[in-house]
């Protein structure tokens, strides 16, 4: 995963040079007759974003692998431990072809946009280095963690091992808390180190204490002493030099869409830009912290998950479909489960951060956001909607088939029928441009600019509560797929006190998170009469949602859990869909636009909420249930993997897609208000060439992953698939028994 | 034989094709004739039509294949132990309608025919001049010294807001002038798009009272609709080349207003729509 940096810096529709600027050579182009087919552009476009998704997968895996490894480690199951080293042994296989991709993108970024690289280069060199250094540790945490699976595991044999995980966890525990302590007392001092060259370590050291912490604690004080825990270090370590990388190349390519010092209308801030030479004038630390650094770097992680679960489905798929044995289609039934699983509950967040750096965007640069969802690339989002549209569709479809294999799942088997619907109907609205092809018969017909589907269902405002209803409706399919071999409920006592607690703290968290939005909502923020009467709006249905919460532990609480749930659902879905959309939606957009943010906002924290209360209702409703019956894993119907494969290759070209829309924005300029391109590839390309470029890239990747992953298991003996057997349940956490069948 | 109720599967897919292409071909068409007072029926495009029957179809595939009973289920209505008579018949019909549906459309889709070809309309050009892109309209955020000379201009004695509310008003009343003048023939009286031009021409100006117009857009991309209008031979720079299937017949206002004076239409043609220009948002990175 080298040089992630110009992983985005260059997926690249357009790079070059300041008129501004002096110097030897502006642009080179590649040697001899490979230069005359292939410009540029191209070639920087193509290299990068192969770079970019096999960063996404090199940094995706792990965080799931560490947490299937933790899953392991807590239920003493060795089962997830297999799964989570089979994760991770391709990773190890993809390591090397994403350190390669991104040396040649670098060195086509170098040898192909001299002046570029210089500019940029001048301001981020420091930088570099700690990218440089940091790809050390990723490799060698990697390797580590990898080769050292087998044998950190079991009890310390010696007093040090012991003291030596003893010490990682109190020393990241300390750390902590003289952080926090400092922040405390000298808030100003935290922020002045911000500067400082060792306050990078330090930060670094803080986050990762917090991983530490985090792991340690989900394994419990019992595991202390176990080898297992420095290995679950090595995991944590592997995964923040891994974000770390991530994040700091991120900002070298947000800071070419919005850089620091530059106002949405283009005047620059003289002490962070000479307004004559264009030349940088501030820290490094300035540069990296631009705009559309958080929202990307939400946004990419969450993705890199979704890619990283959708590769391993489509692997296991394979792996299912080639199988011989019972045994082995069972064990990759249910890894292709863990796979589409971890694929689609990422997914779900994912157009929340999606949103959120749209907005971002319209923040930063006003004309590149309308550009965006109403320019020259509002078709690319269309398309993005197909693809969005698939991967919700195939994994719910993924899940209804493999409520098939659970034993009384059948039970809930009448309302797929209505997801479907919903599922289908939200799917058009999603998919409904506000600009639409017309015969001149028709726009003669329909008599204005707009036919009524275009005008209501092709603003953000409909497609907003779109996909809200989308997201609740793929929740609700978990929801029945997780109970589908459950009995009722038991009465809510059975839980003990741990159900009492931690259903309260859930709530009180939600509670918190809405209540602390609610109450930064101020009506002397607004001017209008017109705002003051949305915000009246946003407040009260803030209010209600807080309520149904409250109101939904409680009933939980008398052993009522589905009504419950149900209480919420129904809240949410009035609130979140048809309240901030049909009822005041847009309204908003057309006499407050300034508010449409806060809706947003508001909209993904009912959501949001909901999910997590659900969720941990959910989870003590049946909780100690009894089972009415098993898992049949491994009799799936072989279309199911075709999904798997669908699932993956949609992905992939989202992402390709995504890739160009992110750097395509910038139009003719490397960085906006900074940078002019003036190359002779500056102009955005057509559709036509976009599609074909992203397909090309999507074949070699999906060629070189297919190389890679055979490479991996050259070596291998056919005992991996023999990793199974347990109690069957319809959750992640429920492994396949050796036979294919759980009980 | 599956004499469970689920066995009328196949049936109610059929039924749920039917259905959507009526609403679409019919249904919506003559709703939005009813509730929008219009005197013909408002077709719906036909791209969405295909579109949402596709996704139709897609749904129902989806939702038989998804277990091996509802695949069970959808095929036991075309086996002929099922029953006679009218079921017969029917299971008869469906069966006898893919192939003439699926040749209709064929037909369709290869008849020559006399349409105009389809055309994609864009909304907003991605090539707004650089120099519009930047702009802000000086007036809604006058300087201390606007202020000042307004107030000494008519002879005001306020302060604050109240002079500042009065700057507004005066701009708007001025730019309300200049808008009945000469924009109202088209765009009409009330910015609906109703003016008495307007069926005049092939493309109806827009309803800026609607949601999804000018609302959408900051002021600076309106100053340059307004400034340089739609087509390229009227004197201005008219929009991009790729919206020139849709070259609206805005003229260039740029040889007959200055710079200020259309500010001020684009900020009363807002007021008179009740409606906000897009704002450009705030945020804490600078």
């Amino acid at each position: 995963m080298t040089l992630l940096v110009l992983l985005t810096a260059a997926i690249e529709p357009a790079l070059a040079q300041d008129a501004s600027a002096e110097g030897p050579e502006e642009y080179r182009s590649l040697p001899g007759a490979v230069g005359r087919w292939v410009d540029n552009r191209t070639a920087v476009w193509v290299a990068m974003q192969l770079h970019l998704m096999f960063g996404a997968f090199v940094l995706g895996v792990p965080i799931f692998a560490l947490i299937v490894e933790v899953v392991g480690m807590t239920t003493g199951d060795a089962r997830f431990d297999r799964l989570s080293k089979e994760f991770v042994k391709l990773l190890s296989a993809a390591f090397s072809t994403t350190a390669a991709l991104g040396g040649l993108s670098a060195f086509l970024l170098v040898g192909l946009y001299p002046k570029f690289t210089q500019h940029w280069s001048s301001i981020f060199h420091k930088s570099f280095y700690v990218y440089g250094l940091s790809f050390f540790g990723e490799a060698f945490s990697l390797y580590l963690y990898y080769y050292s699976w087998d044998r950190l595991k079991g009890a310390a044999r010696s007093k040090l091992s012991g003291a030596l995980s003893s010490l990682l966890l109190w020393g990241s525990l300390l750390l902590l808390l003289f952080l926090l302590a400092v922040s405390l007392v000298a808030p100003q001092w935290v922020d002045s180190m911000k500067e400082h060259p060792g306050s990078w370590l330090f930060g670094l050291m803080a986050v990762f204490g917090v991983g530490q912490v985090v792991v340690w604690g989900a394994c419990g004080s019992r595991n202390l002493g176990s080898l297992k825990m420095a290995h679950l270090g090595l995991g944590v370590l592997l995964n923040f030099f891994g974000i770390f990388l991530m994040v700091l190349a991120n900002s070298w390519a947000t800071h070419m869409m919005a850089p620091s010092g530059v106002s949405p209308l283009g005047e620059l801030d003289p002490k962070l830009w000479d307004p004559q030479t264009k030349k940088w004038l501030g820290t490094l630390w300035q540069a990296l912290h631009n705009p559309l650094w958080a929202p990307v770097n939400i946004h990419r992680l969450i993705a890199n998950v979704t890619f990283g679960g959708f590769i391993v489905g489509a692997y296991a798929a394979i792996k299912f479909l080639t199988s011989k044995t019972d045994a082995e289609r069972s064990h990759y039934d249910w890894m292709g489960y863990v796979g589409n699983f971890i694929g689609i509950a990422s997914f779900i967040p994912l157009p929340f951060a999606g949103y959120y750096l749209g907005r971002e965007v319209y923040g930063a640069n006003p004309n590149m956001g309308l550009l965006m969802m109403g320019g020259g690339f509002s078709w690319a989002f269309i398309i993005q909607a197909v693809l969005i549209g698939i991967i919700f569709i195939g994994g719910n479809y993924y899940l209804w088939m493999g409520m098939q294999r659970i034993e009384g799942a059948e039970r809930y088997a009448g309302f797929i029928k209505f997801i479907n619907v919903v599922l289908f109907i939200c799917f058009a609205i999603w998919l409904t441009p506000h600009n639409l092809p017309l015969s001149g018969e028709e726009r003669a017909l329909i008599g204005e600019q707009y036919h009524k589907f275009s005008s209501w269902f092709g603003v953000m405002v409909a497609k907003n509560a779109a996909v809200q209803f989308i997201i609740l409706s793929t929740f609700f399919s978990f929801l029945l797929y997780r109970r589908g071999n459950k009995s009722d409920p038991l009465p809510f006592r059975e839980q003990g006190v741990v159900g009492y607690v931690t259903l309260t703290l859930v709530g009180a968290l939600c509670i918190f998170l809405l209540g602390r939005y609610l109450m930064g909502l101020g009506l002397e923020q607004v001017k209008t009469d017109d705002e003051i009467r949305f915000m009246k709006h946003l407040k009260t249905l803030l209010g209600v949602q807080i309520g149904a919460i409250v109101a939904a532990v409680g009933i939980t609480f008398a052993n009522r859990g589905k009504a419950a749930q149900a209480l919420l659902f129904a809240v949410t879905i009035y609130s979140a869909v048809v309240h901030l959309s049909a009822v005041i939606g847009f309204e908003v957009m057309a006499k407050a636009n300034p508010l449409l943010r806060v809706v947003s906002v508001t909209q993904v924290l009912l959501v949001i909420s909901c999910l997590i209360s659900v969720t941990f209702i959910d989870i003590f409703l049946f909780r100690k249930a009894k089972s009415v019956g098993g898992i049949r894993w491994g009799q799936m119907p072989v279309r199911s993997q075709y999904v798997l494969l669908l699932l993956c290759i949609t992905i992939v070209l989202l992402m390709g897609l995504m890739g160009f829309i992110r750097s395509g924005l910038r139009e003719n300029w490397h960085t906006i208000y900074i940078l002019r391109d003036t190359s002779a590839t500056a102009f955005t390309p057509t559709y036509t060439y976009m599609a074909k470029v992203v397909a090309l890239i999507v074949f070699i990747f999906l060629a070189l992953v297919s190389f890679v992953f055979w490479l991996a298991g050259l070596g291998e003996h056919g005992d991996d698939a023999e990793a199974a057997p347990g109690p069957g349940a319809g959750r992640m956490d429920a492994a396949p028994p050796s036979g294919g069948t759980s009980a | 034989m599956n004499t469970s109720r689920r066995s009328y599967l196949a049936l109610w897919c059929v039924l749920s094709l039917a259905a959507v292409y009526l609403l679409m071909g019919a249904g919506i068409p003559w709703l939005l004739k009813i509730h929008y007072e219009r005197t013909a029926l408002v077709p719906t495009p036909s791209t969405l039509k295909q579109w949402y029957m596709a996704l139709t179809v897609a749904a129902v595939l989806v939702y038989v294949t998804s277990s091996p009973k509802r695949i069970e289920d959808f095929f036991s209505f075309f086996r002929s132990e099922r029953g006679e008579g009218l079921f017969a018949a029917l299971r008869f019909s469906i069966l006898a309608a893919v192939p003439l549906v699926v040749g209709w459309a064929v037909y369709g889709l290869v008849n020559p025919g006399t349409a105009a070809p389809v055309e994609l309309r864009i909304q907003h050009p991605s090539s707004v001049p650089e120099q519009y892109r930047t702009l802000t309209n000086p007036f809604r955020d006058p300087t201390p010294e606007m202020l000042a000379a307004f107030r000494a201009a008519k002879g005001l004695d306020l302060e604050g807001e109240a002079l500042r509310a009065a700057f507004e008003k005066d701009c708007i009343d001025e730019g309300r002038i200049h808008y009945q003048a000469t924009c109202r023939v088209c765009h009409g009286t009330k910015t609906d798009g109703n003016g008495p031009f307007a069926r005049g021409y092939r493309l109806r100006p827009v309803d800026f009272t609607i949601k999804d117009t000018i609302t959408t857009i900051v002021e600076g991309v309106a100053f340059w609709r307004v400034k340089e209008g739609g087509s390229k031979h009227n004197g201005g720079g008219g929009l991009p080349n790729e919206s020139s299937p849709w070259d609206s017949a805005m003229p260039a206002w740029k040889n007959d207003f200055t710079d200020e004076q259309i500010w001020k239409i684009i900020m009363a043609e807002y007021d008179i729509a009740h409606v906000r220009p897009r704002e450009t948002e705030k945020h804490g990175h600078q």
